[in-house]
This record gives structure tokens, sequence and C-alpha cells, in this order.
């Protein structure tokens, strides 16, 4: 009963931040997946994401699902701190509930909270290892098939294939093929290969290495909303494991590397919280203390992190557009993001001369050239230019 | 060595004259016994460690957190430091005479050994007829799950050897009372066992703790297992088959785009043209892929993302930078 009650709650918890980031609609990385646009990520769970998506209920269906998985995860956690009293065992599902990284990002769709759950279950699955080597394998499969992030947990399935007493070459081939997969997938969209070094060459020369060291320390903080942080990191050298320092050491320099992004944070939740268990093992008179801390820091951290979100102009000015314009197509000057795609049923171009004859809506985030106003009206009460033809 | 778990819980008039069978039936037998008592109310552990004096080889260990008879014995077989790990219960219906036997079958190579009551000369004593139909519902719903033959997976008195249960420690989920299905569901390839026969004789004293919430976690663990044992034997084939489908579906597309890969002069044209065209056309780049490259064109498939059907269209791009053409245009 007990328990039941817990798993509601939770949900409560899990509907409430996904309904949080649902009130400034569809984000542009979130468009990407929802309408499984093929990059930069390989497709296993957008391709699910879009098999719902003439739903109108696709978006919260997902943000969902999402939160419910990062939420109910702690039950892992939970797990996880089975050997330890109750006030530690309390501290650590805490530290996963309140990480700034569940504020910020369950319900959020993107897939690094997928892979912060994946990284999270091979720590699991390190304590309890799986008979079966190839159970290890299917799951390594999919989450690099989610995202390309996963490949920074490789030494955790290494480390969990030779605890579930693989051989070494029978480890290497499971951990082997799906890399090898992940590298044919990469060359057979070649575009998606040029988007990505294509954003990245343009971000690494706007940050100096001091900026991207504050940039990782920010994002250690933010994954452990700062005590977690600080706990679960003298956890991990505490009980030095390699293959946790490995992987933390992975996640540090592509966190240094990577353009600065806040829903990366959470890919240092799990080791964070896995370093934890391993410090309150050694704490535990400090429990109560340390549950204390983490719910302080909790609060801290969600006053800190969670603001209004503005709503976004594609979704005020989309619908507007598919309530007053004609059928046609929807022409947009100016850079845009996928979320202008994903908020409209309609076909999306860039302002063209050529297309401008049979749009049925012209969207001016960058100024257009004039447009007769005997053939188009302007929209009132837009966060940016829109203009529809007439009917 | 032996070491033998003897998990506890509100045990306190029983624990002595158990102690005291077991030590007369073990005789000269190098052991250890370990009492793993879970806080019991009526104060179990303490009596036990008053008897530490007497009983020389004796261990005790008060349990305060992740209570519960299989949790007791992985804790008892934690801090065992014998080749021989046995358990059994201290309420005094398992016969300690039956210790000298179930040694020194697993000193002799058995990987575990049972003590059952549904072999020849073993029974369950003066069960009612329905805790009788429900063992037999039990074990006839556990055996299967057993990777070695025994006719009683679910006796709570037996043997198993510490190397071959150390393999398969981490893997053992010790929740509920049936802690020997689970080693037996989890027990290594190869490994052998045996029974010996084992008559259930009355409690001694105090209460059964065969409550409803036990037999919960027995149906649960039986589930759990039934799901591990079919995932074990299908996971290998269907890790091998999934690889193999993404080899086969991804290979042909890398086959059309090898031209671009081994010429880079190629490969600038390709990414000039069909920017050029999405700029002349108003497209979006993330929309294109290419299905056909020539010395002289590129056909490519432009996807107009949307909520819903997308609107698909295969066009030609001359490398001259010349008019859009249908796929297949001459």
């Amino acid at each position: 009963m007990r328990r039941a009650l817990s798993i509601i709650g939770l949900q409560v918890y899990a509907l409430l931040l996904a309904w949080m980031q649902a009130l400034p609609g569809v984000r542009t990385d979130e468009a990407k997946y929802l309408l499984n646009i093929p990059y930069p990520h390989p497709p296993l769970v957008r391709s699910f994401m879009s098999l719902t998506e003439s739903a109108s209920f696709h978006e919260l269906l997902w943000r969902v699902v999402l939160a419910t998985f990062l939420v109910q995860a702690v039950w892992i956690v939970w797990d996880m701190g089975r050997d330890l009293s109750v006030w530690p065992r309390r501290a650590l599902a805490l530290g996963w509930l309140a990480s700034a990284g569940m504020f910020l990002y369950a319900g959020v769709i993107v897939f690094s909270p997928l892979n912060a759950l994946s990284g999270l279950i091979l720590l699991w699955l390190a304590r309890r290892p799986p008979q079966s080597g190839a159970i290890v394998g299917l799951l390594w499969l999919a989450s690099l098939f989610t995202a390309y992030q996963a490949v920074l947990f490789a030494p955790l399935v290494w480390y969990v294939l030779r605890r579930s007493g693989q051989t070494i070459g029978g480890s290497a081939f499971i951990l082997g093929i799906p890399l090898l997969l992940l590298g044919l997938y990469t060359l057979s969209n070649p575009l998606a290969l040029t988007m990505i070094t294509a954003l990245y060459g343009r971000g690494e020369a706007a940050f100096t290495p001091l900026a991207r060291i504050s940039n990782v320390a920010f994002l250690w903080l933010l994954a452990g909303s700062g005590v977690v942080s600080v706990i679960g990191l003298a956890g991990l050298f505490m009980q030095p494991r390699w293959d946790r320092l490995a992987t933390l050491a992975l996640t540090g320099l592509f966190l240094f590397k990577s353009l600065p992004a806040q829903y990366y944070a959470i890919l240092l939740t799990p080791l964070l919280i896995d370093g934890t268990r391993s410090a309150l093992a050694r704490w535990q008179k400090s429990g109560p203390l340390i549950t204390i801390l983490i719910a302080c820091a909790g609060i801290v951290t969600a006053r800190m992190t969670i603001h209004p979100f503005p709503v976004t102009d594609a979704h005020t000015v989309m619908p507007a557009i598919e309530h007053s314009a004609p059928s046609g197509d929807v022409l947009i000057n100016g850079s845009f993001g996928h979320e202008w795609q994903y908020e409209s049923r309609r076909n999306v171009y860039r302002f063209t001369e050529s297309r401008v004859g049979t749009a049925a809506a012209v969207v001016c985030i960058s100024a257009c050239p004039a447009l007769s106003t005997k053939l188009w009206q302007r929209l009132p009460d837009m966060p940016v230019e829109a203009w529809v033809r007439k009917g | 060595m032996l070491s033998l778990v003897l998990p506890t819980y509100n045990e306190a008039k029983n624990i002595e004259s158990t102690l005291t069978e077991i030590t007369a039936a073990i005789g000269t037998l190098p052991h250890e016994i370990i009492v793993a008592d879970d806080d019991s109310p009526d104060g179990t552990w303490r009596i036990a460690e008053s008897l530490r004096p007497r009983f020389k080889n004796l261990k005790v260990i008060r349990r305060t957190v992740n209570r519960g008879l299989s949790p007791a014995v992985v804790d008892g077989f934690r801090v065992a430091s014998g080749d021989v790990l046995m358990v059994m219960d201290a309420d005094g219906q398992h016969d300690p005479r039956l210790i000298p036997t179930l040694y020194e079958k697993v000193r002799s190579g058995k990987t575990i050994v049972v003590a059952s009551r549904y072999v020849p000369g073993g029974s369950v004593g003066d069960w009612v007829s329905g805790r009788r139909v429900l063992s037999t519902v039990a074990t006839s719903l556990a055996g299967w799950l057993s990777a070695v033959p025994v006719r009683d997976p679910l006796s709570g008195f037996f043997a198993v050897d510490r190397a071959a249960y150390r393999l398969i420690e981490r893997s053992v989920h010790p929740v509920g009372f049936k802690i020997l299905l689970e080693i037996l569901a989890k027990l290594p390839r190869g490994s052998t066992g045996a029974e010996v026969p084992l008559h259930f004789r009355a409690r001694a004293g105090g209460e059964s703790k065969l409550s409803t919430r036990v037999q919960w976690q027995f149906l649960c663990q039986v589930a759990r297992l039934t799901c591990v044992r079919v995932t074990r034997s299908l996971s290998l084939s269907l890790f091998l088959i999934v690889c193999a489908l993404a080899a086969v579906i991804l290979l042909p597309r890398i086959i059309t785009l090898l031209p671009i890969y081994r010429d880079p002069a190629l490969r600038a044209n390709v990414n000039a043209t069909i920017r050029a065209a999405a700029e002349r056309e108003g497209m979006l780049l993330s929309g294109f892929s290419i299905r056909e490259i020539a010395s002289d064109h590129v056909d490519v498939r432009y996807r107009n993302y949307r909520r819903g059907d997308d609107a698909v269209t295969c066009m030609r791009f001359p490398f001259d930078h010349s008019i859009t053409l249908p796929c297949g245009a001459l």
C-alpha cells in the first residue's frame, strides 16, 4: 500500500514537471525529435515518437512518458541503496528526485535524460550483473541508437559485461558491434554529419578554455544540486572504480568540448548518485543531516532554475495562421528553428520570391519585402510580423 | 569447513535447544554457526549473543535493515568463511542429523545438496491438507526454473559449494523466503545436485511466518525468475538478429553513398549543388536525403517535415545548377 502511494505521488510529480515544460510550447530541439528529423541523433526513439505525430496530444504524451521514466527511475536508485539504512537510502532517492537535472529536464523532449537513464541502469547492473551479457548488449545498442552521448558510458558497459561473466572476447564483441553499427549509421547520413560538424565548428572559437571550465563546473553543480554534486564526487574517489572514473573523465571531456547546453548536466547525475551511495555507505549515521541538506539544496535549486518560460513565437503565430489562412504553404523569412514546422500542419519553406505567389502565409522574422495589401493582410497582436493571404 | 547459517526471527524460545541439537549432530566437523537475526522483538539476537561463551564457533548478526529470510541468508553467506555454505531453520522443523550428510555430498563434488521433503523417505510431516496443496502447487510452479533438477526447490535446508555461490552471488535477488529457488535458478551451467530425504518436523515453538504477503512475494519471485530464464535464452539470439537487421538496412545506404566518400571533389560538388538548390527553392537542408549519385547529377528525396503525413518529393539536381528535374528525367 505504501509503495502504491509512493508510485502515485511520484507520478503526480512527473505530471507536474511535464506540464511545466509544456507551457512555453515545443522548442526547436524538441521539434526535431518529435518530427523524426534525421539529425543529429540516431533514429530509435524519435521513430517511436513520430508514430503518434498526428495526435493532438502528441507533445504532451511524450513529455509525460519521458518525465515518468526519469521520475520513476528513483526505484532503481532505491534498489542501489538497499544495503544502506533508512535515512541514507532516503537521502539517495531524494538526491535523484531533487537534482536540478530533474527539475530542468524531466519532461523535456531531448535525449540526454534518456542517456542518463541508461547510465543509471548500467550503474545498477554493475551491482547486480545480469546473467546474460546479451541483455547488456541490447541495452547498449538501444542507448547508442537513441543518442550519440551514450558512447560516454562505454567503460561502464565493459565493466558490467565482465561482471556478468563474459570473456574478454565476448565483451569486446558485445561492446564493439553496436559501436560499429553506429558508425555505419553515421556514414549513411552524411548531411547530419555535415550539420553537426558545422554547428560545433561555429561554436569552437566562441568559448575560451576558461569559459569552458566554468561551464563544466556549472553543469556539475546543476547535476547534483550542489550537495549531491560534492558528496557524489567525493564518493567516486572514496571507492575508486576504474569504470566510473573513466566514464566521469569522458563525460567531463565531452562537456568541456561541447557547446554549453544545460541539458547535458543530467549526464553527470547517475555517476554522482552512485558516488553518493558509496559515500553514504561510510557516513550512514549522517543520513538524516544529509537528507535535510539535499532537500534544502533542492528547494534552492528549484527556485533558481525554474522560471516562467517565455512562450515561443511559433506557438503563438502558427495556430493563428492555421485559423486565418486558406490552405497552402507557409514561408518564413529569416533564421528559424524546427518548432515552426512542428507548430504547423502545413509545409514550411524559407522565403523565396518564387514561392510567394502560391503561399498561404508569410512570417517575417527578418524584414520581408513589401507584400501587397490587396492580396495580404497582417495578423494583429503577433510577436513577429505575420501575413496571411486574403481568402 | 562448514558455515551453517540460521536465519531467525522471534525464535528466542527455540534458539538454545536448536544450537544444542546442531552442535551434537555436527560433532567434530570443522564448522562455524552464523545466527542472522532480523532484530527480533523477543531478543533472539541477545540470547544468541549470550550463548557465545558456550558455543565457541557461534557468530551473531543483528540485522536492522532489509529484513527478511532471504536477505538474512545472503548476509550470513557474506560473512561466512567456510567452503561449504549451509542453511536451515532455527525452529526445530529441520533435522540437524542430516547436516553431516549434506556436507559430505558437497565436499565430494556436488554443487548443491537439498534436504528434500519430496524424495522417497522424506515427508511434510503433520501439515494440514491446505498447506500440503499449497506446497505441492508452489513446488510445481518453481520446479522448471531450477538449473539443477530437484524435487524440492523450495526447501529451506540445503548446502551449496561456496565457490559456485560466489559466481552467482551478485545476481541473487534476496526477497521473500525462497532463497534456494533463487540460487537454483542462477547456478551456472554444469552444476550438479543431489537430494537427501527430509522428514519435516513439527515446529518446536513460536509462530509460522507463512503469511499472505510471503505467498505473494513467492509468486512475484517465480514470475521474475521466469522472465529471467526466458530472457536469458532468447537474448543472445535477439541481439544477433537485431544487429544483423541493422547492418542489412544500413549497408545499401552506404553503398549508395560510397562515391562521395571516395571522391572529395564529387563530395564538394554534391554539397554545393544541394545547398544551392535548397537556397533557390527555399528548402531546408534537414529535409534532404541522397537517393543516387551520378557523375553529372544527384537525385535527392526532399521530405517536408510537418505534423501528420510529410510531403515527399524526389528531385534531380544537375551539377551545372540548371533547373531542378524530377528523379529519373533524362
